[in-house]
């Protein structure tokens, strides 16, 4: 018996203070994520982003939150998708027309139209190393050979075998679009790739998706399948391994017309145009201030369509479900959003400021969602709208601690969250920077003090492995009533947070240092390093290098990738200013930069 | 005197203990920026999950719970233009602050009434000097000097209730008059004071306890009990020494409090009913055991005590009845003290002071009722 009472006794004093209810809890949490999954991979213009974001729109009105902006929680901007064959393309070698997609393809960036050429010439690799106070000697596919008004046919990439020091000094010269702009120079009125015949490639033509930004300024640009051209060497009497073998040593080949061939083309690409929809609703304040805004995106990775994707072979072509990237941010902004609601009717919190809640489409294609919403301002300062913007991107793998980036966006982030955290209770690794490109980093670039949630990356990352079941719950939990603390702080608060420009670290041991404040995509597989954005008022900043560039080329170098970037980066001076050129719209852009020490 | 000049080097937040405190004048940690939970407490199977709860300040300490439990009171050094402890509040479902006392002079030892509304303390603001002591211990930091002192049993003290209608005085004898709580019923209020040192009447004190009296302000004190309104005055112990820190059982009929010898150098555990009978030792370590607190079950105590040395105070938890051993609680490096349950018993929150750096603040951590009970044989 006395087991009993004892017993009694604790349930008695459990039942006293049962926890009121709160609709930030692990059953909400699971359904959100578990229904914005089932959705499927959610990229940004698909139907299943449409679904998702119906879903996250019905979920809204039921919470009780009003449209922002406008009538309705949708706000939808176009992207471009990429470019897509039209119906009209034809490449006709002597009357015969060879079949797209096995014999022929346009690059992306081909001109467009009817080309009637008819004579072409191959040019070898078709490399000029073009550089001002070049010897002689210089290497030069075209030297001696006339491709006025006609088709130049050249190989891919560069000779195979030349030495490490021949190699970077044409390197620069070997990208498809400067050998495209080479043959231009000489008076050339359209390009045909080929592999060369001795290279294994897997692919035969180029796919439409690399030289993905558009720049289409009249001339046909085609790649061609090797077969095809073998035929036409054949016909000459030319071997063309024994050829490719004398190229590849670096040695010089006279080009030659192909003769009694006749070739012409038709080229039609589209712009594949996509709409993504943000959904934005909001809690209203009873001031003008400006609003507190928080966001997630919801799109992810569709069936890894994109580099994006980081499936292994077996996986390719399955939903990327993205429940931690990022249904668990959306999951985690849903119930916020319900629980500030119910602060707001218990007479708990009556906001001095708006409480803006945004759902992001487009992130995983660039912040593109967040991005356009910011640029419909048209101004770079935003801080006259925007007080503070709290990001989620990722929150679903709790494990020891809880990352929040951009805590050096305002000398006031600290403080706040240690006092808002008092009743949650996480581990919390605090990052000044924001080093993952998220939605936060717009809302930075637009002079926003930001916060941005992460619960680390993990081997699921980017991958159809990344589902509901290995969602932490109670971690989002814990996260959810964090962030809806400080939100609901910065909302009762009229002073504005300052905002800080990002500190270059560690100034001690830096002297060797050089510093540029570019900020890379992360996952850009292309050539060249896209930029997400730049940190304010650092050296590229100044430059007007813009989020969306493609830095192509340093000091006079060629820069492949990040590692390129970087080691041409390290060999900079610091104060000294240097050429970069980037590719802007398609087009490439010349702009000096002077780094600085970091 | 051995003892007694360590001691002086602990430094100790006040409420259930004015004791030596030796205040040094280092500049403030800067706020830590993230809430690791504290490595190594092997006690793991009682104390888990333990992580820090206030940051602001130089130090935080003394907090205790409204009934509701959502409610937490407490001490804390934060203000620019007053060194000492203020009285915050801290709304735990949202994380809201509050100062509770209006920022002039000292205050310490708060506590929320059952009925969430009036919150008592003791302050010194009505003390003319009040802001002159302010601003010369300000002057005094910032000089960089260090100097040992102890706690100051400034006779300004009194207690106060603020409540949505204002701040009223419950006491204003001489002396200080602070450690005060109110029982759960939320009838009584029990506090600490030493009045009696301050008797004009002089024959009423004999020449030993003038002259003890006038170097050691604590040894005049004891154990009041009064209603919640501040009448019905009563003394409840006589005892030579320090009798203080009271807190009331969770039923309202028994107090329990710590005293200390009549030389300062051990202080024991003790309960009693709150009209003063039936006094009971419950610890006999001979060493010094305070702070206690009942567990919401009321089936045991948890206190703090010097056992494993003075630069590790640590928690122990002692049945009701003082029939079994004691059982330590928590095991971790430097001071903690000042241990309070949530109202629900599950969770412990204390104040701990991890190194030397002076800075002490509140931890929480989660608290397992049930291998106490067994830890202690209640089973």
């Amino acid at each position: 018996m006395k087991l009993v009472l004892g017993l009694f006794l604790v349930l008695q004093i459990m039942f006293a203070y049962a926890k009121p209810y709160t609709p930030i809890n692990d059953e909400n949490l699971t359904q959100h994520v578990k229904k914005i999954t089932e959705l499927g991979g959610r990229s940004a213009g698909s139907k299943s982003e449409e679904n998702a974001a119906k879903y996250i729109d019905t979920t809204l009105k039921e919470i009780g939150l009003s449209p922002w902006g406008s009538q309705s929680y949708k706000h939808t901007f176009e992207f471009s998708a990429g470019t897509k064959l039209g119906p009209q393309n034809r490449l006709t070698v002597n009357s015969e027309n060879l079949h797209i997609n096995k014999d022929y393809r346009p690059l992306a960036f081909s001109g467009t139209g009817t080309y009637p050429i008819s004579q072409v010439v191959f040019v070898g690799y078709g490399i000029t190393e073009s550089d001002e106070g070049k010897p002689e000697s210089a290497y030069d596919s075209y030297s001696n050979i006339d491709v006025k008004n006609k088709w130049v046919l050249l190989m891919r990439y560069m000779p195979e075998r030349i030495s490490a020091k021949q190699r970077v000094a044409i390197n620069r010269f070997s990208s498809e679009r400067q050998k495209v702009m080479n043959a231009r120079k000489h008076g050339a009125k359209g390009v045909l790739f080929v592999n060369g015949i001795n290279t294994v490639e897997q692919e035969e033509l180029i796919p439409l998706s690399s030289n993905s930004s558009t720049s289409n300024d009249g001339m046909p640009v085609i790649s061609i399948n090797k077969n095809v051209v073998d035929r036409w060497f054949k016909d000459m009497n030319k071997d063309w391994p024994a050829i490719q073998r004398k190229l590849d040593s670096g040695e010089y080949i006279k080009g030659f017309t192909f003769k009694e061939l006749d070739v012409s083309a038709q080229v039609d690409l589209k712009q594949e145009a996509k709409k993504g929809i943000n959904i934005m609703a909001y809690l209203k304040g009873n001031s003008d201030l400006p609003a507190v805004i928080l966001g997630a995106h919801y799109d992810h990775l569709g069936h890894g369509e994109t580099s994006a994707s980081l499936a292994r072979e077996d996986e390719k072509g399955l939903v990327h479900p993205g429940a931690d990237d990022n249904a668990s941010g959306v999951a985690g902004l849903l119930v916020i959003a319900e629980y500030l609601v119910m602060l707001k009717n218990k007479g708990k919190f009556s906001p001095k400021r708006d409480v803006v809640f945004a759902f992001w489409s487009g992130e995983e294609i660039g912040l593109l969602g967040s991005k356009r919403m910011l640029e419909s301002y048209g101004e770079k300062d935003l801080s006259s709208q925007f007080m503070a913007n709290i990001n989620m991107d990722m929150i679903g793998r709790l494990r020891e601690t809880l990352i929040i980036q951009g805590s050096g966006s305002s000398s006031q982030w600290n403080k706040i969250i240690e006092q808002r955290n008092a009743p949650v209770g996480l581990n919390i690794t605090l990052q000044e920077n924001i080093n993952v490109p998220t939605d936060a980093t717009n809302f930075y670039s637009h002079n926003v003090p930001v916060l941005s949630a992460f619960t680390g990356s993990h081997p699921q990352y980017h991958s159809p492995r990344d589902t509901a079941d290995l969602i932490n719950y109670d971690g989002i939990a814990k996260i959810s009533k964090l962030l809806a603390l400080i939100t609901r702080g910065l909302a009762l608060q009229e002073q504005p947070l300052d905002y800080q420009k990002r500190k270059p670290k560690n100034k001690k041991d830096v002297r060797n240092s050089i510093y540029l404040g570019t900020i890379p995509e992360y996952g850009y597989e292309g050539k060249g390093v896209l930029l997400s954005g730049t940190a304010n008022g650092s050296p590229a900043d100044r430059a007007g290098i813009k989020g969306g560039d493609i830095l192509v080329e340093m000091s006079g170098v060629s820069i492949d990738n990040i590692y390129s970037f970087v080691d041409v980066l390290d060999a900079l001076q610091a104060d000294k200013t240097v050429k970069l050129k980037i590719v802007r719209d398609g087009k490439i852009v010349e702009l000096d930069v002077t780094p600085t020490l970091k | 005197m051995k003892y007694a000049a360590i001691f002086s080097l602990l430094l100790l937040a006040s409420c259930s203990h004015k004791s030596k405190e030796v205040m040094t004048q280092e500049a403030p940690k800067p706020p830590q920026i993230s809430n690791k939970s504290i490595e190594g407490n092997k006690s793991a199977e009682l104390l888990t999950d333990i992580n820090q709860l206030t940051f602001d300040g130089k130090r935080s300490g003394e907090s205790y719970f409204s009934a509701d439990g959502n409610q937490l009171i407490f001490q804390s050094e934060r203000l620019e233009d007053n060194p000492f402890y203020q009285i915050f509040k801290m709304d735990l479902e949202l994380g809201d602050v509050e100062m509770i006392s209006n920022g002039v002079g000292k205050t310490t030892c708060s506590w929320i009434h059952p009925d969430g509304e009036q919150l008592l303390y003791a302050s010194t603001h009505l003390d003319a000097n009040a802001k002159q002591k302010q601003q010369a211990e300000l002057d005094f930091r910032a000089s960089g000097e260090k100097r040992r002192y102890s706690w100051d049993y400034d006779e300004n003290y009194d207690l106060f209730i603020k409540d949505s209608s204002g701040t009223s005085q419950l006491t204003k004898a001489r002396g200080y008059d602070a450690e005060g709580s109110f029982s759960a019923d939320g009838k009584w209020i029990a506090f600490a004071s030493n009045r009696n040192g301050y008797n004009d009447e002089s024959d009423k004190l004999s020449k030993e306890e003038v002259k003890t009296f006038a170097v050691d302000q604590s040894y005049m004190m004891d154990i009041f009990i009064m209603k919640a309104d501040g009448t019905e005055l009563k003394q409840l112990t006589t005892h030579k020494g320090y009798d203080g820190g009271p807190f009331f059982s969770p039923d309202s009929k028994k107090i329990v409090w710590r005293r200390f010898s009549a030389d300062g150098m051990t202080a024991e555990i003790y309960t009693m009913n709150i009209d003063g009978s039936d006094k009971k030792q419950l610890t006999t370590a001979n060493n010094m055991s305070w702070a206690p607190y009942y567990h919401p079950s009321q089936k045991y105590i948890i206190y703090t005590t010097n056992t494993m040395g003075y630069a590790n105070f640590e928690l122990y938890i002692v049945d009701a009845e003082g029939k079994h051993a004691p059982v330590r609680a928590s095991n971790l490096p430097g001071f903690d003290g000042l241990p309070v349950f949530t109202p629900e018993g599950d969770e412990l929150y204390w104040t701990r002071k991890k190194d030397n750096n002076n800075v002490s603040q509140i931890y929480r951590g989660n608290w397992n009722h049930q291998a106490a009970m067994k830890a202690l044989g209640l089973e």
